[in-house]
């Protein structure tokens, strides 16, 4: 890579950067958004909400948000092995709420040891999650 | 091989995304590339007339958009109903779903390349170089057009037999 592609790599980082912070500033509330949607059982706006959630997330560096947006987005899609328990979805999206609880201080540990606990169950539903 | 920026000045790009926020990310990706052009849409209604009355040399589109109409999209593009626009248009889907039966159900759409989020600067580039400078055989049978889907050469003999589909392509 010559020097004028180093230095235009470097500028489309740069802008992705800015984007990935206005993405982090906005997380409770989309995740809040997300969680009225379901409570009101407003379905097309969770698998609208879930799908925008997950790759943006899958894009800025969340990547236990991103497989947990999926695994909602599947499941109010009706795309699922097996249909969930009303507890079990309500245990994802705590778990989601707490993932992106403190955003500018992502937790990966955390959210890795959440994710573990939660996946037996999630890939009964879901294989592929 | 990768496109220089003087190539880079020169093309005129479509965006195809209802995220608005990925749609801006990815346009200030290739803004920085310095694109001489970045249409953005995010609506399929909005990319068809873009698509109908300008020549592009690019599209980014995510198929999940409107129900998976953007499926719907690139047939379009790829059965030539764009009168300024060859079938042939390098078409990158631009995708967070990367289960087996989606990009399966890209490739059998007719895209050219595949680029999974999340993307990077680098990947974007390398992706949109491949798309244009490293174009594969197309295709244009019954079953499928677009882009030939094998991209390694098997080390078997070609079939040299009668009913070879390549020699279709030229109906």
């Amino acid at each position: 890579m010559n020097k004028d592609q180093n230095d235009m790599i470097t500028r489309a980082e740069e802008a992705v950067e800015k984007a990935a912070i206005e993405f982090t500033a906005n997380l409770i509330q989309r995740v809040s958004n997300l969680e009225k949607s379901i409570h009101n059982n407003d379905r097309e706006n969770v698998i609208k909400m879930a799908y925008e959630l997950e790759t943006e997330a899958a894009t800025f560096g969340w990547p236990r948000v991103t497989r947990l947006s999926k695994w909602l987005r599947k499941v109010f899609s009706g795309d699922f092995d097996r249909k969930p328990e009303a507890e079990l979805v309500l245990s994802t999206l705590n778990a989601l709420k707490l993932m992106v609880s403190d955003p500018e201080n992502q937790n990966e540990e955390r959210d890795l040891q959440l994710f573990k606990e939660l996946y037996p169950d999630l890939s009964k539903v879901i294989s592929d999650i | 091989m990768e496109l220089t920026s003087t190539e880079l000045t020169k093309l005129k790009v479509l965006i195809v995304d209802s995220n608005v926020f990925i749609a801006k990310t990815l346009f200030s990706i290739l803004e920085a590339f310095e694109i001489g052009s970045i249409i953005v849409c995010d609506t399929l209604s909005s990319a068809e007339k873009h698509l109908g009355n300008t020549e592009l040399d690019c599209i980014f589109v995510d198929f999940m958009m409107e129900d998976r109409a953007g499926l719907d999209f690139i047939k379009m593009v790829r059965e030539g109903a764009s009168p300024e626009n060859e079938q042939t248009l390098p078409i990158i889907l631009n995708t967070g779903v990367t289960d087996i039966d989606t990009i399966v159900m890209a490739r059998d759409a007719g895209v050219t390349e595949i680029i999974s989020k999340p993307f990077s600067p680098a990947q974007v580039l390398q992706k949109l170089s491949n798309a244009i400078n490293n174009q594969r055989e197309f295709i244009d049978v019954d079953e499928y057009i677009g882009p030939n889907r094998r991209r390694r050469k098997m080390s078997i003999m070609e079939w040299d037999g009668e009913n070879d589909r390549r020699l279709q392509t030229d109906k």
